[in-house]
């Protein structure tokens, strides 16, 4: 079993010469098992800043930076893969990965080195995944994490003894004190400039490798063993047909020999390992429990696991929503100091009213959600940093699995409490792709931040210091009433979907719990950094285009013009006559009946009634399908406060109360506002969603199932609750 | 039962005698004070107790699954808790900690080795 013999020097990589001496900047992956420090080592050798977390499988999306690896050279291009425990394509991430491995990938130049993290707390199971980087031939170094750890927990690793056993360089290196990467980027630029690696040196039984030599030579491609084991022992057979007889008789031929022929390769990889552990590390004699087992005995206790859990949660929110408040209302001011300069500076006319009730309303309506956001993501981060997000998973697993649904589907549905796209985006780690779907199909029924403003606003209006039994606050009782809302359709969508179109049997859970660790800070700052940086990009185009054609739709055609306009009469014909018109209250209205978006208004009207909706708030509707969030901006459009637009304004607060029908009646009643709550607990108005379920699922299929079935969905629970309500004699 | 028996014992790799002792499968606390090996799916094994993976059954994605994350023939293994509905199991094996539902665990083949007595305290008695 000699690790050097069997070099087989670029059999399969023609562009094997050094890299390092021409003008072609070095390629180099970074691979390694979820919760090895991979992330970690990638923030500190290239400056460039993503997620680190401690839940197996967060780092999805592939990464690249700039590695510095010497003064007179370029520096090298560092791709991260995604984390993953091997490379064979059980799931999306090891898919992704292998294709960069082999340079299949769209975009990715092959790598000239991979490196690779191990955790030497847990060394067996990280060097499985060296063993099968070894197959492709590339160079492979090894980056080894956590040595701190180790000795703590009194392993003894003789890194030597590791390096000339496994037949290529170790460094250990400690990312957070940035010790052992110069070491690390020499490794590299030696390993680059020699071109090849040590392959593995496990074998198979003779019979196999018989097997194996007769499908290498046979390919006759220069594919190597890596190909060729892939081929014999992959899930999915070689599309060539001639190739697949081949691999399907010599499957036989081993399946005649051995029911168990398909685990040769796991066993030798693991034989090979144990050997090789053997020689270089000393384990302690008696292993004492450490400071995660004795933290479990309390987090994951039969009694106080559960508590726990819930006095975090808890936690969590009334902090996000406490801490909040003040950043929320400084933006708020700020913005509507904003409008009213805005309007003090320029002559009234058109003009000032887009910049005023349009741009600025419309914009600052959402931003004002971003300390909300900034502090969910702040949390979670911390939860999963820290590991405690396996254990919330470890906790809910049975619950989850009642409805069908995976453990880890919790941290998606935690995440869509703050915005449904992270959280439908985190539902890549579920490798079932049915369960994957379900998950994502019933995110969307999390409460997220941008329906508080709605709530807030109904609750402001007509719930504000109710008390039930003279203590409890009507006001809070229906807010936790609309999330358990939420909760309880996804439960029961969950089950639907998991009997009928995505009938599954309940998905298998082999979920690691890693070890708590300290959240590093600086990783957390970066991450909310980054979640905002995406969040006012988007309040700066998607939502700031909204803004502006709603108050193009609510303004045009003119009134002047009277209604012979055609649709979608042009924004900009009309403009000149009317610039210097001020518009009065009644104007205002009038002009808002004949516009287009009130045409629309009118036109769902009779739809709507039903819900105990005017066809104000149906263009409230129509807008607020674009973003929830968009409603208040729209009714402070309607009600002409404009520069208010924040939705516990008084003089918006004001508005809906005193809005009327025809008739004189109120438009709104406490019963419409709960009426308007469950419909926006419950329907798809989110495009941002719609966009992310299109391109996760890759079908317009399952976005436009989403849109139909939810806003069914709402329709219907609308209904119930109005027509419901009235007959039990509300108001 | 027997059939996943057969299989493994074809497949195990020359390893030790401990094969024999089949009968203990149904006495749990025979193996539990004793030492005396047998063999039960993971599901069974008591908390704390020492054990070696002998055979995973099925050829199940899921299989291959467990076996690259460690629990192949030949890893140590031990139940460290149960969740608090008796469901998932965590597991310590290769020396990290993995959570793994009944089911699954029953797919796994065992031989109990021993108690360990340090981890087998379950309730929190003080804080240390």
């Amino acid at each position: 079993m000699s690790t050097t013999v069997e070099t087989t020097p670029g059999l399969d990589r023609p562009q094997a010469e050094p890299a390092a001496h021409d003008n072609r900047p070095l390629v180099v992956a970074l691979a390694g098992n979820p919760n090895a420090g991979k992330t970690s080592l990638f923030n500190c050798l290239t400056g460039l800043r993503q997620k680190v977390a401690n839940y197996p499988g967060v780092t999805v999306e592939r990464k690249e930076g700039q590695w510095a690896l010497a003064d007179d050279s370029p520096p090298a291009r560092l791709i991260d893969l995604p984390g993953l425990y091997s490379l064979d394509a059980a799931s999306i991430d090891e898919q992704i990965a292998r294709d960069v491995i082999m340079g299949r990938a769209a975009g990715v130049p092959a790598p000239d080195v991979i490196v690779t993290v191990v955790d030497a707390t847990n060394l067996e199971r990280n060097l499985y995944l060296v063993t099968q980087l070894l197959e492709y031939g590339r160079p492979v170094v090894i980056a080894l994490t956590m040595m701190d750890l180790a000795e703590q927990r009194r392993f003894e690793i003789d890194t030597e003894k590791l390096a000339g056993a496994l037949g290529i360089p170790v460094v250990p290196v400690v990312a957070s004190q940035r010790r052992g990467l110069n070491e690390l980027a020499t490794a590299v630029r030696q390993a680059a400039a020699h071109g090849t690696s040590a392959s593995a040196g496990w074998r198979l039984s003779e019979a196999t490798e018989r097997e194996l030599a007769a499908l290498i030579d046979a390919a006759g491609n220069g594919a190597g063993r890596s190909a060729a084991l892939q081929d014999l022992y992959g899930e999915e057979l070689p599309g060539d047909p001639g190739r697949r007889n081949l691999v399907l008789a010599a499957r036989q031929r081993l399946a005649a020999a051995d029911p168990n022929w398909w685990r040769e390769p796991m066993l030798a990889r693991y034989r090979w390992i144990e050997s090789i552990v053997a020689r270089a590390v000393r384990a302690p004699s008696e292993e004492r429990p450490h400071t995660t087992e004795r933290i479990d005995r309390w987090a994951t206790h039969k009694v106080f696991g559960p508590i726990i859990l819930l006095l975090v949660l808890l936690l969590v929110f009334q902090t996000i929503f406490s801490w909040a408040q003040m950043p929320m209302n400084l933006i708020d001011r700020g913005f509507g100091t904003l409008a009213d300069q805005t309007r003090a500076l320029l002559p009234p006319g058109l003009l000032a009213d887009l910049l005023a009730d349009g741009v600025i309303a419309g914009v600052g309506g959402v931003l004002v959600f971003l300390p909300q956001i900034l502090l969910l993501f702040f949390f979670i981060g911390i939860l999963e940093d820290t590991g405690y997000m396996s254990r919330a998973a470890f906790l809910l697993d049975r619950l989850m699995r009642g409805v069908g649904l995976h453990g880890k589907a919790f941290v998606p549905l935690l995440s869509g409490f703050a915005c449904a796209i992270p959280g439908i985006m985190a539902t890549r780690t579920i490798e079932n792709p049915r369960d994957r779907l379900a998950t994502i199909m019933i995110v969307p029924f999390m409460s997220c931040s941008a329906r508080l403003p709605v709530y807030t606003l109904m609750i402001a209006a007509f719930f504000a210091d109710r008390k039930l039994f003279g203590f409890l606050s009507v006001g809070a009782l229906l807010i936790v009433a609309m999330y358990l809302l939420g909760i309880t359709v996804a439960v029961c969508v969950a089950w639907v979907l998991k009997h009928t179109i995505l009938k599954a049997p309940p998905p298998p859970l082999v979920m690691e719990m890693p070890p708590y660790r300290m959240p590093n800070l600086l990783n957390l700052w970066q991450t909310m950094w980054s979640r905002a940086r995406l969040f006012i990009r988007r309040a700066g185009t998607v939502i700031l285009a909204i803004s502006i054609v709603l108050w193009a739709l609510m303004n045009f055609p003119r009134s002047q013009t009277k209604q012979d306009a055609p649709m979608s009469a042009g924004a900009a014909q009309p403009a000149e006559h009317d610039t210097a018109r001020t518009a009065t209250g009644a104007d205002k209205g009038a002009q808002l009946r004949n516009s287009l978006a009130g045409r629309a208004g009118h036109a769902i009207e009779p739809l709507i009634a039903p819900l105990g909706f005017d066809w104000k708030m149906g263009v409230a509707l129509i807008a607020s399908f674009a973003a929830r969030e968009v409603l208040v901006s729209t009714l402070s459009i309607i009600y002409n406060v404009g520069a208010d637009a924040e939705a516990d304004s008084p003089s918006l607060i004001e508005a809906v109360r005193n809005a009327r029908r025809p008739d004189g009646s109120p438009a709104w009643t406490p019963l419409v506002a709960v009426s308007m709550m469950v419909f926006f607990v419950l329907a798809c108005q989110c495009m941002s969603t719609v966009a992310v379920v299109r391109r996760e699922t890759n079908s317009w299929r399952w976005p436009l199932l989403m849109v139909v079935y939810m806003t069914v969905l709402a329709y219907t629970a609308s209904l119930i609750t109005f027509q419901g309500g009235r007959l039990l004699g509300f108001q | 039962m027997s059939n996943k028996k057969q299989t493994h014992n074809r497949h195990m790799q020359a390893s030790n005698a401990t094969v024999a002792c089949n009968d203990a499968i149904n006495n749990k606390k025979q193996t539990h004070n004793s030492h005396r090996p047998g063999h039960l799916p993971l599901s069974e094994l008591p908390i704390g107790m020492r054990a070696r993976v002998l055979d995973v059954s099925g050829a199940s994605a899921f299989a291959r699954r467990l076996m690259e994350m460690g629990v192949a023939p030949g890893a140590p293994v031990r139940v460290i808790k149960k969740a608090p509905l008796g469901d998932p199991l965590e597991i310590r094996v290769r020396n990290y900690h993995l959570a793994l539902r009944r089911t699954e665990a029953q797919t796994v083949i065992v031989t109990a080795l021993g108690d360990d007595h340090q981890t087998r305290r379950q309730v929190p008695t003080v804080v240390e």
